[in-house]
């Protein structure tokens, strides 16, 4: 059982005040990079305590979603969107599934999504290939322009792309989604993906080669499997980074047929005609994909975001 | 032609050629129409050299908008990541709950800016909204308000719900970062008689250098494009008080229609990207002889 002292105790250890001589002394053995092994199990439960409140305080907005979409909407009209509830149901999942566009929306997401994940990696590993192992003239020169990518704002390119997809009457499709997602990804997936094959040595390729495989072999024989690591790394990145867009859809985008799922919650938020309820369980439905993929991988989520620009 | 460099130009062509199609040629595309009148609806275009620039520099909507931007990247660059680190720290538990308690955590990160938006909405509302409820629950009722409508709330309020999810991601990659210390940088630091303050100062903070230049990078490249969560919260009102560049540029863009203008607004936004970006990236590069 956590008593009341311990429960003190850390917290005052853990937010770094403690002022008694012994609790300066207890940090300074502390817990800093070391294991929980060398710590009290008093100590161990009131830091348990503290840290599941800490989360669930945090936690507070994406709960509110949550419970907001399990209540009545009369219960919402009259006791606020806030209110504890009691009885929880799940008609509000099969209102928004009658009454809005729902199914449109989530294929459309999948149809930009998926296509754009695997152009922008599959491209960047083309790149960070050819880069790292093939080694042409002013391959510095071209990883630097691709690089440069990142620091253009999505604004900058708004007003040309606007124009180019319209003139090859691409507006109200999902190609301005899925071209624009492809080639935005290729700046981070060819660097990371360069990074990766410059550390395989030299000598896998020329083995594979003088064994009679040509370049187009080696790359997907031997070099792809290798970059597993990397390519769901990246995946994880690109899927919830393209899933989550709402720009480009708000842009391109002129009927419902081929809006993505971000646009439709969107078009719903704050409107008084939606019930709270149905645009709750329209938020949580639209993100339960990131999400589940999000908790499923996060290790590789963290290594795509760090492996650029560490090594690079 | 020798087959490597064949196979080279089948490597680099088609991927270059999207980037170039989509991202290189627009861009510079963008840099040509900021010198013109060009009119989405179409009629004549004339070259008007730097008239776009100044009469952006001029405009008090553009000023503003460049004011609340630098703003938000200020706060953007501070906040978020101090209480990454922070949180970071305190976290580095690696017990099974832990563990589970902190995969919780991260799930901010994973929802979209548009959810996020509509959550902190609510919790905004000036009638049953959770923050004032909160406060009249503690007495603080004269201080209740209607966060997102007010002028002078209104932008904090809608910074506050951003730093809600761009913490969690600082917090996410420290927390990677603390975990490839060696022990031994810390275990020496004690011997040596540190105290944990000076041991978080002078070793924990200078070895994650690296990933600070991750976090600071990236949260300044999300301040600058902030598009999303002003949008789908405000719109940019109330009155453009939450008007950034990039919604700007958009309601140059598709409500006056005026390309020129804004691309011009855009151009200047890119030049701040990367002066601001490629300063933190210099940063970072300046203290890797520790490698």
């Amino acid at each position: 059982m956590p008593t009341k002292p311990g429960l003190l105790r850390r917290t005052a250890d853990q937010s770094g005040v403690g002022h008694s001589g012994a609790a300066r002394r207890r940090q300074s053995q502390g817990t800093l990079l070391s294991g929980p092994g060398q710590q009290s199990p008093l100590r161990r439960r009131s830091g348990t305590v503290a840290l599941a409140l800490f989360v669930l305080i945090y936690l507070v907005p994406v709960l509110g979603v949550l419970l907001t979409s399990l209540k009545t909407n009369k219960e919402i009209a009259a006791r606020g969107i806030w209110a504890p509830s009691g009885n929880l149901t799940l008609d509000n999942y099969l209102d928004v599934w009658r009454n809005v566009n729902v199914d449109r929306y989530l294929i459309n997401s999948i149809q930009v999504t998926v296509p754009a994940v695997v152009v922008s990696i599959v491209g960047g590993a083309m790149i960070g290939y050819a880069l790292a192992k093939l080694r042409p003239r002013g391959a510095n020169i071209i990883q630097m322009i691709i690089l440069s990518g990142l620091f253009v704002p999505p604004q900058v390119l708004l007003v040309p792309l606007f124009t180019l997809f319209r003139e090859r009457d691409l507006i109200n499709t999902l190609w301005p989604m899925i071209l624009v997602h492809s080639a935005v990804g290729l700046s981070i997936t060819s660097l990371v993906m360069r990074n990766f094959f410059d550390q395989i040595p030299d000598s896998l390729r020329s083995a594979a080669l003088v064994d009679g495989a040509h370049e187009g072999q080696v790359f997907i024989r031997v070099m792809l499997p290798l970059a597993r690591p990397a390519l769901a790394a990246l995946a994880v990145l690109q899927f919830t980074f393209i899933w989550n867009d709402f720009l480009y859809p708000l842009v391109f985008t002129t009927s419902d047929d081929v809006r993505t799922i971000m646009y439709g919650l969107w078009s719903v938020e704050g409107q008084y005609t939606v019930a709270f309820g149905d645009q709750a369980a329209l938020a949580v439905i639209a993100s339960v994909p990131t999400v589940l993929i999000f908790l499923m991988f996060q290790r590789h989520f963290i290594r795509g975001l760090l492996a650029g620009a560490i090594k690079g | 032609m020798k087959p490597k460099t064949l196979w080279t130009l089948l490597f680099l062509g088609p991927p270059v050629a999207l980037f170039a199609a989509i991202i290189a040629v627009p861009t510079v595309e963008a840099f040509r129409l900021s010198f013109t009148d060009a009119n989405i609806l179409g009629g004549a275009t004339n070259w008007t050299g730097f008239d776009n620039f100044t009469e952006a520099f001029q405009d008090e909507h553009v000023r503003s908008s460049i004011r609340i931007t630098l703003l938000w990247t200020l706060f953007g660059t501070v906040i978020p990541p101090a209480l990454g680190l922070g949180v970071a720290v305190l976290l580095q538990n690696t017990t099974r709950f832990a563990t589970i308690m902190k995969s919780l955590l991260f799930v901010p990160v994973a929802i979209s800016l548009v959810v996020v938006a509509q959550v902190w909405i609510w919790i905004y509302q000036p009638d049953d909204g959770l923050l004032n409820q909160v406060l009249g629950l503690i007495g603080l009722e004269r201080w209740e308000n209607a966060w997102l409508a007010d002028r002078s709330t209104a932008l904090y309020a809608v910074f506050v719900s951003w730093a809600w999810q761009q913490t969690v991601l600082a917090m996410i990659l420290y927390l990677a970062g603390l975990a490839t210390i060696p022990a031994e940088y810390v275990e020496a630091a004690k011997v040596d008689g540190a105290t944990k303050l000076q041991i978080y100062w002078k070793v924990v903070i200078p070895v994650l250098r690296p990933v600070t230049t991750v976090v600071l990078s990236l949260i300044a490249i999300n301040s600058l494009r902030n598009f999303d969560l002003v949008y789908a919260m405000t719109g940019g009102g109330p009155v453009r008080e939450t008007e950034t560049m990039p919604v700007l540029v958009y309601r140059t863009l598709f409500r006056l229609h005026e390309q020129g203008e804004a691309s011009a607004i855009s151009i200047i936004l890119f030049m701040i990207t990367l002066v601001i970006v490629g300063g933190f990236m210099w940063w970072g590069r300046r203290g890797r002889y520790a490698d």
